[in-house]
């Protein structure tokens, strides 16, 4: 039984089976890899979990809790973070700004408490600019804290947005394409970050990836490829790069 | 003598020093030292405090070496536009035109209020709120019947009617919020016009009532009480020094004076919110609701209490407006409303209260001064008519040429203000600001600044 259960899950855009009968099981602290050609539904299997898109049949299970339907903000307090393919930063706002969202139960986010509590709330937006400078010195970005967030290169706000999904303290982290537009070297740096979250942090992570060279790594555990709506195959690594399938539909030969 | 001079700049910089006033704090006080300054001059005559106050300004800024932030950069605008302003009025002062100062500041104070509520909803939740005129309607219509039907003292009737335009406000954006923004927009441009046309028909929110206990026949409730009249009046006739100053602004300064304290008192409140983690939340709304609800905050929620908030603020401004007329009646209820303190919004800039104030200071004066020159000998207007004559002889109809008045021109000058300021400056007067906490000196480099492996690389190492 895994910590996030999915289950026949489908979900149709007019005509276009986006997800067909999608079922997942994705076990606790892994990092699990989910790959496919474009359009083949991983960012709406992402949003379908994430409480985004209600799926049109089948079940997603928590923790053995049932989060069909819940709403996104329902599903996040359980403890299940998403970034986004296209970041969607707060353009109009900092990046500092951006990080300090995230963490709940902010004692300030209460309108009574901002007048009552000041002393407390001024505390904890404290304790939380070191978490947020923290978080900001291990993507070495620290140098961009008080910019706009639009004035921010594309690899830029990618490390902001996994800055910002880090500040949420996560169970399960899902990760729409981390890497995309970071450059080479530091996408080495991000990944090894990402499995040292899953080894020290114990998070659960699912990752969307295009880049086969960082996704085929021995420390993934196990990859699901997906075409057409459907999972084709999944497995270690290891496998998949030996399978026929896979290679036709995605990797090319 | 230029030594000297230098050495008195050098004792004021080591007094900046040991107070360890940076020059932000020294440009906050120059404000208050400014207005305080002002003040005084509009009363005492001749306006010796004025001069003092340009001086002051002129010396600080030749001082100021601070680096130019945003903050600081906004902060002078600020000092910058309420000097002016004050200087304005003191013409006015000059020229003995008393009421219409007293009227400026009333209005200022009701539409920056008003603004600021707008701010609330549309300038940081992103809410496109057009029914500020129906959150004014009820907070003035409740303020008005309490005091008037049902004998309320008015200090207790104040916050009621803040109380009862937060609900209303709040069960609007219960029952419509989930529509998509611009529908949102026209359900509440109508409802101001539905609550007009109520006022028109409903027997129930007239009065004063009648003695045989019999609601009167005509719409509006007449004879509101305003604050401290009968004090304030007293106060005026009794001769003493101040009273002799104040005597040319008669009782309405009185009804300035309190909408200044509640306007101090709403961009206090107002601030502390804006500035909080629940203005954090409000702001990152506006930017992009969905991500703020997959991060585990209850969307819906937060725009239902930002409007609340809104509509408790209004519910104020409506006070205010009631005060301002004695007297309501449906007309004073137009849509249009609304659109001046749009208006004042847009000028002042989006998101900073700051801003909404110097919007609904430019706003008042193009509005108010320009009606006090309605004369048909005002040069303005008579070459406006000598022009529409000059259109309408040309299609042989000269007889039947209109009269245009102050009214219709002062629109056109309010167009083409805001048609300037949308170009030139489409984030406002004063605008928002960025969030950079500095708390116990984890200050961070700077926006601009290049990481170490940057600089490093653009050394040429």
């Amino acid at each position: 039984m895994g910590i996030l259960e999915i289950k026949n899950v489908t979900k149709t855009f007019g005509g276009i089976k986006a997800l067909d009968e999608i079922s997942m099981s994705i076990s606790e602290n892994t990092l699990t890899g989910f790959i496919g050609p474009n359009g083949c539904g991983k960012t709406t299997l992402f949003n379908v979990i994430s409480g985004v898109f209600k799926c049109d049949s089948g079940s997603i299970a928590f923790r053995g809790t049932e989060i069909t339907g819940l709403s996104p903000n329902e599903i996040n307090k359980l403890g299940l973070s998403r970034t986004y393919q296209d970041t969607r930063l707060y353009p109009e706002l900092t990046v500092i700004e951006n990080l300090m969202l995230p963490p709940k139960f902010q004692k300030g986010e209460k309108v009574p408490n901002i007048f009552t509590r000041r002393k407390e709330v001024f505390q904890m937006e404290d304790n939380l600019l070191d978490k947020t400078l923290e978080i900001l010195d291990l993507l070495e970005i620290r140098h961009m804290g008080y910019e706009y967030a639009k004035n921010l290169s594309g690899g830029q706000s990618k490390l902001v947005d996994l800055g910002r999904v880090l500040m949420s303290d996560p169970d399960v982290l899902l990760l729409d394409e981390p890497t995309a537009g970071v450059n080479p070297v530091l996408t080495q740096k991000l990944f090894q970050k990402i499995i040292s979250l899953r080894d020290d942090l114990n998070l659960t992570i699912m990752i969307i990836e295009h880049d086969m060279d960082v996704i085929m790594k021995p420390e993934v555990d196990h990859i699901y490829v997906a075409n057409y709506g459907k999972i084709i195959i999944s497995g270690r690594p290891e496998e998949i790069k030996k399978n026929q399938q896979v290679i036709e539909a995605y990797l090319g030969r | 003598m230029g030594n000297k001079r230098n050495n008195i700049s050098e004792l004021v910089k080591k007094g900046i020093d040991l107070l360890q006033l940076d020059f932000n704090i020294a440009w906050k006080l120059t404000s208050i030292l400014c207005l305080i300054f002002g003040i005084l001059s509009l009363f005492i005559f001749p306006p010796v405090f004025i001069v003092l106050d340009a001086i002051i300004i002129i010396w600080l800024y030749i001082q100021d070496t601070s680096t130019r932030d945003e903050v600081s950069a906004n902060t002078r605008k600020l000092i910058a536009t309420t000097f002016a302003y004050i200087s304005i009025l003191i013409i006015f002062r000059a020229l003995d035109y008393t009421i219409l100062i007293t009227e400026i500041i009333i209005f200022v104070c009701f539409y920056a209020i008003v603004a600021i509520s707008l701010n609330m909803s549309t300038g940081i939740v992103g809410i496109l709120n057009f029914g500020v005129i129906a959150q004014i309607l009820v907070g003035a219509i409740t303020f008005a019947l309490l005091t008037v039907n049902f004998d309320v003292y008015i200090w207790i009737a104040i916050p009621l009617s803040m109380i009862s335009s937060a609900i209303f406000s709040g069960l609007i954006a219960l029952t419509t919020l989930r529509l998509r923004d611009d529908y949102f927009a026209i359900v509440s441009i109508t409802l101001g016009e539905i609550f007009r046309q109520f006022l028109k028909t409903e027997p129930n929110f007239r009065g004063p009532i009648l003695e045989d206990g019999q609601q009167p026949t005509t719409p509006g409730i007449l004879n509101i009480p305003q604050p401290f009249k009968s004090n304030y009046e007293e106060f005026l006739t009794s001769g003493s020094f101040l009273a002799e100053i104040l005597e040319p602004f008669t009782y309405r300064l009185a009804i300035g004076i309190v909408s200044v304290i509640f306007l101090l008192f709403i961009l206090i409140i107002s601030d502390i919110i804006l500035y909080s983690p629940y203005g954090r939340v409000l702001r990152t709304i506006r930017e992009d609701d969905l991500v703020t609800s997959t991060y585990g905050k209850f969307v819906f929620r937060y725009k239902v209490e930002a409007m609340m908030i809104s509509g408790a603020i209004a519910g104020l401004g409506g006070v205010v407006y009631a005060w301002i007329f004695a007297s309501l009646f449906p007309e004073h209820f137009q849509p249009t409303v609304t659109f001046y303190v749009w208006i004042a919004f847009i000028i002042g800039g989006r998101g900073n209260n700051k801003g909404i104030i110097v919007g609904s200071m430019v706003f008042v004066l193009l509005v108010r001064v320009s009606l006090f020159f309605d004369d048909p000998d005002f040069f303005i207007i008579r070459y406006t008519n000598k022009f529409v004559e000059f259109l309408y002889t040309s299609i042989d109809q000269k007889d039947s040429a209109p009269f245009v008045q102050m009214a219709f021109i002062q629109l056109i000058i309010i167009g083409t203000v805001l048609i300037l300021f949308l170009r030139f400056a489409p984030r406002g007067v004063i605008p928002e600001e960025a969030y950079r906490p500095k708390f116990r000196g984890k200050n961070l480099p700077p926006p601009g600044s290049q990481s170490e492996d940057q600089q490093f690389i653009a050394k040429g190492n």
